[in-house]
């Protein structure tokens, strides 16, 4: 809860962008913290603390499914992949998200005279 | 559906998840110390780095976990469990928990299985609410349900035509008494049409139920029949196989045929009953007089079950359309009828059963006294919310240390409700024990030896819901307080202080105000009570006190029922002489006696305000009821038939009807007053002394009574206890003729019986009262005391200082006083709003009795000062030294 008010990450775009990042390959836990941290250019540090609850959240509702497996450096973790239903419902999140945002931002840039 | 299932996997594979989760977190880290050293730290700097990442781990466990619902339900079992370990712990506070708990529910839910048996509960037959009875306004207005009473020919004629009712009966019930030799069983009979059972669907549990084939004049193809209650048949037949065996009713050889399932308790609440007779066999128990012949007894009540499709509406539409014809009468001679028969029938509910006047007697008594039982458990209710408190007071650190290492706010206040729920769930369980016993006995307290009062009192869902329903608000009192308390907490302040230092001022800790609210309530509400109880027990006081106008102490009354006798109607009042001449002449007897009726025989009677009732009396009716006469004469033998008719009245007679002269000599209605008695009390206490007349039974032919084959004779005994007269009495009344029947009843058991309400209430007021009164002080010493430890070394630094005990003292009263002063304020405006709505209970004592104020208030504060004085003192006795040597 503290970090996402930290990192200003706005209620509900976690799942999302972990079903985003999961879109790109399998990864586990900690990759995709610093995923996250990488292609934000350091605005979004995901605690682990947020992270694992919501992976917990994504898998209890079949969006994510997990897996152990060896890291390249010969490491156990525990790999998330993308299950069908969360390919569909990130499909279905971005384009809300796409409208949602292209609203807020005419809002915000409205001038006086367009209202 | 996913999440449930998930759930529940969750749950069952916990101990796996549990270290698949360490695993994660566990390579979470080392993956993050692998990266950090390969971007140049130390190995120490890498694992710090990864460590702060990812948190405190305990905390992202519990994030995890939380997802599910499941982990909800882990909690609430880990904090049941964590509760019991705390009762356990603390043994003292449990009990008194716990049994002040179980002592508010138990009462509750025993004076509410009660209120359920007696006007909730449905009969224990198949669809009940079909079920209603036939009556009429002003039978429902006097509180009579039944109705007040078809006569036979009534009855047959609308039992040939049919109605569309699925079934109607009717049933008379009488007391008689089971004859085997000269042992004589009484036993109470029901006198039913051959419709009773199938219409009720009632089935036996043995044998056969009877039907309308045996209910025939005289008996059916089997003769008389009859069938027994399961009561009955344990008692007298040790539930052997009876079906077959001969039962002798009033001398009347019957069959049984079966014995009703023990749930059958009869469609009269509040009664058990012992037989179930054909009404057509009535004639054989009671001879010449059998209601059957007899126009004027109008005494059957009918019961119908309406048929599947039928409304109540349109069956009481049928039915007065066919009203004249029911009753046998043109519509002008219906305006001659009684009121009850004039007016058009109206169908009542009677999917409870019939207990007319057992519930006019005690609804109003139950209703009050389930809210007495419901303040007492506030009242338990707020001292224990009370103790509860002061015991969150002593776990603040505790609570303190959670909260600072990241427990949540509303997990501590989970805990603690959850704590008072296994609290008041114990409590409610021990107060289902304690209802079961206490419903039982609070009946007993209804019954008298003569008239008992049989009352099934089922654990039905109605009890429970009503328990739970309780329990739940109990959950919420007790359980709020100190879950707001413990969700308020800021940990940093407990912890820094140990102790609150003094404020100057010997004032109770600002939390402290909230449960110093309670004990002010605690006391409002318990002066409440007392007031009540006060009330009622004044009331009681002034009925048994109040003269009845004749001494009861050595009387026995036989009533005596000579319609089967052997005495033709022109010889039976000769007869009824012989009987008091033959009673008389029994060893200590010292005066015998008859009469039409006797005082406070019938309580229940509503007194009439414009009727003078008339007593037929035989002589030395007055000198075995130490009755003086006060002017005039006393009635004699020579006052007979043929004689002057004369009559004798009382002094509230002349006060209404011969205010300032003389009544001797004066003619009433044909008789001519010789004599004027001391007034009595006749109908019951509470109506007080009324006019009446008193007729000599030789001349009561012409007094409108023609033909009365019951009589009451009153014996005065002396040397012995007049109950200890029955068995001669007996042999002599058999003696003159074997078929007389005869009941006998000491008359101060009319005068004990016609209290029995308001003896109830008051005894059962009183113990509420008495356990308001004692939870109150309970709450005052609790106050005082905690104030006194808390002030422990205040105390000794100010008697160090050379403060006196008694300033000590009043030091550590102060403020109790005010929250005592408080509650009396309240209590006193509170109870003179309750009572007045108890005024029709009282009697000769105002809603706002100044007795009973002040011996309530006297009471609380005499319970309160020693509740408070004794903490007061030890806190006087606190050595100086030792308090500061404490610190």
């Amino acid at each position: 809860m503290a970090t996402e008010k930290q990192s200003g990450l706005v209620q509900g775009t976690l799942d999302m962008l972990i079903l985003k990042t999961l879109a790109l390959e399998p990864m586990h836990g900690y990759g995709i913290g610093v995923r996250l941290d990488q292609i934000s250019k350091g605005v979004f540090q995901v605690n682990a603390g947020s992270l694992f609850p919501a992976f917990r959240r994504l898998e209890r509702d079949g969006l994510i499914k997990a897996e152990w497996r060896a890291t390249e450096n010969n490491r156990r973790a525990k790999y998330y992949a993308l299950t069908p239903q969360g390919r569909a419902r990130l499909a279905r999140a971005a384009k809300d998200w796409e409208t949602q945002t292209a609203a807020i931002s005419r809002i915000m840039r409205a001038s006086l005279g367009e209202i | 559906m996913r999440r449930l299932l998930h759930g529940l996997r969750t749950l069952l594979r916990r101990r796996t998840l549990e270290e698949a989760l360490d695993e994660e977190l566990r390579s979470f880290v080392d993956t993050a110390v692998e990266r950090h050293m390969a971007s140049g730290m130390t190995r120490h700097d890498a694992l710090r780095a990864a460590r702060m990442s990812l948190g405190s781990v305990a905390a992202t466990k519990d994030a995890v976990r939380d997802v599910g619902w499941e982990s909800r339900v882990e909690s609430i079992v880990q904090d049941v469990f964590h509760a019991f370990r705390g009762l356990r712990r603390s043994p003292g506070f449990a009990t008194v928990a716990i049994v002040t708990l179980a002592l508010g529910i138990g009462i509750n839910a025993a004076v509410f299985s009660i209120v359920n048996g007696l006007l909730l509960r449905r009969l224990p037959v198949p669809e009940p609410d079909r079920l209603a009875t036939i009556s009429s306004a002003t039978a429902l207005n006097m509180g009579f349900h039944g109705g007040l009473g078809w006569n036979f020919a009534m009855w047959e004629r609308f039992r040939q035509h049919d109605a569309g009712f699925a079934g109607a009966f009717t049933r008379v019930t009488r007391q008689l008494f089971v004859t085997d030799g000269i042992d004589r069983e009484p036993v109470q009979a029901l006198f039913a049409s051959g419709e009773f059972f199938s219409t009720l669907g009632v089935r036996a549990q043995l044998g056969r139920t009877f039907t309308t084939t045996d209910d025939a004049p005289g008996g059916g193809p089997d003769g008389p029949v009859a069938v027994i209650s399961d009561g009955l048949w344990r008692r007298r037949f040790g539930a052997a196989n009876v079906v077959g065996m001969p039962i002798h009713v009033e001398g009347v050889a019957y069959t049984i045929v079966g014995v009703t399932p023990p749930a059958f308790l009869g469609i009269d609440v509040g009664q058990s009953f012992d037989l179930v007779l054909p009404l057509g066999t009535e004639p054989l128990v009671s001879g010449p007089r059998s209601l059957l012949d007899t126009p004027q007894a109008l005494m059957l009540q009918v019961m119908v079950r309406l048929g599947p499709t039928q409304s109540h509406e349109a069956a009481t539409a049928e039915l007065r359309e066919r009203q004249t014809e029911i009753l046998g009468v043109s519509p002008e001679q219906l305006s001659r009828m009684p009121v009850w028969l004039r007016e058009p029938i109206t169908l009542s509910p009677a999917g409870t059963g019939l207990a007319d006047i057992l519930r006019r007697e005690y609804s109003r008594s139950l209703l009050a006294l389930l809210a007495g039982v419901g303040l007492v458990l506030l009242i338990a209710c707020v001292n224990l919310t009370n103790l509860v408190l002061a015991r969150i007071r002593s776990r603040e650190r505790e609570l303190s240390v959670r909260l600072a290492i990241g427990a949540s706010r509303w997990r501590l206040a989970q805990q603690l409700l959850i704590e008072s729920c296994v609290v008041a769930l114990i409590g409610a369980c021990a107060g289902l024990g304690i209802a079961l016993w206490a419903g039982g006995a609070i009946v007993r307290q209804l019954s008298t030896q003569s008239v008992p009062i049989v009352l099934d009192l089922p654990f039905d869902w109605r009890v429970l819901a009503f328990t739970s329903g309780v329990t739940v608000v109990t959950i919420l009192i007790v359980g709020t307080a100190p879950a707001w308390r413990a969700s308020r907490l800021v940990p940093i302040e407990s912890l820094r202080h140990e102790r609150p230092r003094g404020s100057g001022r010997f004032a109770l800790p600002r939390w402290r105000s909230a449960s110093a609210g309670l004990v002010s309530a605690e006391v409002a509400l318990s002066l409440v009570l007392l007031v009540s109880a006060g009330l009622f027990v004044r009331t009681l006081g002034r009925l048994a006190d109040s003269p009845l106008g004749f001494d009861s102490e050595q009387v026995l009354v036989a009533t005596v029922e000579t319609s089967r006798a052997n005495v033709s109607p022109a010889e039976r009042i000769a007869f009824f002489h012989r009987l008091v001449e033959e009673v008389s002449a029994v060893p200590g007897v010292e005066q015998a006696s008859a009469s039409s009726d006797t005082p406070l025989e019938n309580p229940g009677l509503p007194a009439l305000d414009d009727v003078v009732a008339m007593t037929i009396v035989a002589p030395g009716w007055f000198r075995t009821y130490g009755i003086p006469i006060r002017s005039g004469r006393d009635i004699t033998s020579a006052d007979s038939a043929t004689a002057q008719q004369v009559v004798i009245v009382n002094d509230a007679y002349v006060r209404r009807f011969y205010p300032n002269e003389s009544p001797l000599g004066r003619e009433i209605r044909g008789r001519v007053v010789v004599g004027v008695t001391a007034d009595t009390v006749f109908g019951s206490i509470r109506s007080g002394m009324r006019p009446r007349m008193y007729v000599p039974l030789a001349q009561s032919a012409s007094a409108g009574s023609p033909d009365r084959t019951r009589i009451s004779l009153s014996l005065r005994a002396t040397g012995v206890a007049p109950g200890q007269l029955a068995p001669n009495v007996a042999a002599a009344l058999v003696a003159v003729d074997p078929n007389v029947q005869f009941t006998f009843r000491p008359s101060s058991d009319y005068v004990n019986a016609s209290l029995v309400r308001e003896r109830f209430v008051a005894r059962l007021s009183t113990v509420l009262a008495t356990l308001a009164l004692v939870l109150a002080a309970l709450g005052v010493f609790g106050i005082v005391s905690f104030v006194v430890n808390q002030r422990r070394s205040e105390i000794g630094v100010r008697m160090a200082l050379g403060a006196r005990r008694a300033d000590v003292i009043r030091l550590a009263l102060t403020r109790t006083m005010t929250v005592i002063a408080i509650g009396f304020t309240l209590g006193l405006v509170g109870a003179a709003l309750v009572t007045r709505y108890a005024t029709s209970m009282l009697f000769e004592v105002t809603a706002l009795d100044p007795v009973s104020f002040i011996a309530a208030v006297f009471l609380l504060v005499l319970a309160a000062g020693v509740a408070a004085f004794v903490p007061a003192r030890r806190a006087a006795r606190i050595d100086p030294a030792s308090a500061l040597r404490c610190e």
